[in-house]
């Protein structure tokens, strides 16, 4: 019997390891598995929302609740969000481990 | 010639070397003091070459980083071979102590530093001569350990025959460019400085950050982020 991929927009994800530091208006992660980065107070928001095991669409059913977007548009950023997170290292799939910080540490590869 | 592939470990970090001189190796086991290995990696560290056409002159011998970063370019290989002692001896001293290590050009301009993003400043190799002779000395490498709670650079204590100062000089000016893709007009200059930082496989990335922020509020407006184009234009100028 062959396993069926379960959708992006139904895949836990959760929180990979991560430095932060809190500035005005901003906050500042560096991800262990990733280059650092800035987060503005509502993606940083969406970013804690994955502290615990969560999916994009459980995340969509928490914006339409909680700040009364309709379910499409709410859908729309849930995924968006957790591509850019997933494509920074902030998290990581469920059975997916991050990248190891030793792939990421200096000299870079050799460019051609 | 055929190249001389060998690896080297400073702390942490595994590197590996390409050199199509000779005396590098011998160098880096008679002056620095370290160990030859012979384990092949992945990512090169530093890349020693004298390309062109014979032809032509007396052909460059060249030190590169990671293959495209210009360090130093000479006719004359002992100042190849220490300017790449030079360099992975600031490497080990920036990776040993507790200051900050960043992926940086060097430039020393009327007793002041400035450091230039590396991605810039690989494209005025060359210049450092003529640069020189204004006075402003381009170190043979791309770290700089930099100590945050006082905004100086620290210089190794060796040189091996470079013609550079030791000691501490206190930070005037970084340039660096904006981080691709990043939305966060605010966040640029601290964002632009994090991903300066050399990343080590051990590194407290708590720390890091700390540090990142303290130099940043230390610099004010002498952190700068700047496109391409205005960064290569303010280097450029400290040659003619």
């Amino acid at each position: 019997m062959s396993e069926t991929a379960v959708p992006f927009r139904e895949t836990n994800f959760s929180v990979a390891p991560y430095s932060v530091v809190d500035m005005e208006g901003h906050r500042l992660i560096w991800p262990h598995g990733g280059l650092p980065v800035a987060l503005d107070l509502a993606a940083t928001t969406l970013l804690d929302c994955y502290q615990v095991p969560t999916s994009p669409s459980a995340l969509a059913a928490d914006l339409e609740d909680a700040v009364g977007l309709d379910a499409d548009v709410a859908m729309e950023a849930a995924i968006a969000a957790t591509t850019d997170f997933q494509r920074s290292g902030l998290v990581v799939a469920e059975g997916q481990v991050p990248m190891p910080a030793r792939e990421l540490a200096y000299p870079a590869g050799a460019s051609p | 010639m055929e190249a001389d592939k060998f690896s080297i470990q400073i702390g942490s970090m595994e590197m590996r070397l390409i050199s199509e001189s000779h005396q590098l190796r011998t160098r880096i086991e008679d002056e620095l003091g370290w160990s030859i290995g012979s384990r092949f990696l992945l990512k090169a560290g530093l890349l020693v070459g004298r390309p062109g056409d014979t032809s032509v002159g007396r052909p460059a011998w060249v030190l590169y980083e990671s293959g495209n970063i210009v360090l130093r370019r000479s006719v004359d290989e002992d100042v190849i071979s220490a300017a790449a002692c030079y360099h992975l001896h600031t490497l080990d001293r920036a990776l040993s102590d507790r200051h900050l290590p960043l992926n940086v050009r060097v430039f020393l301009v009327n007793g002041e530093a400035w450091l230039v993003d590396t991605s810039v400043a690989y494209q005025l190799a060359g210049l450092d001569r003529g640069m020189l002779r204004r006075g402003v000395v381009v170190l043979p490498t791309s770290i700089a350990a930099v100590d945050t709670a006082t905004g100086e650079l620290v210089l190794p204590d060796r040189t091996f025959g470079e013609d550079v100062p030791s000691g501490r000089i206190a930070l005037a000016r970084v340039m660096l460019r904006p981080p691709s893709f990043d939305r966060l007009e605010a966040a640029r200059p601290l964002l632009g400085l994090a991903r300066s930082v050399v990343r080590t496989a051990d590194a407290d990335l708590d720390v890091r950050l700390g540090q990142v922020v303290e130099l940043a509020r230390r610099l004010g407006d002498g952190l700068e982020v700047r496109d391409r184009e205005q960064i290569v234009e303010v280097v450029d100028s400290l040659s003619k």
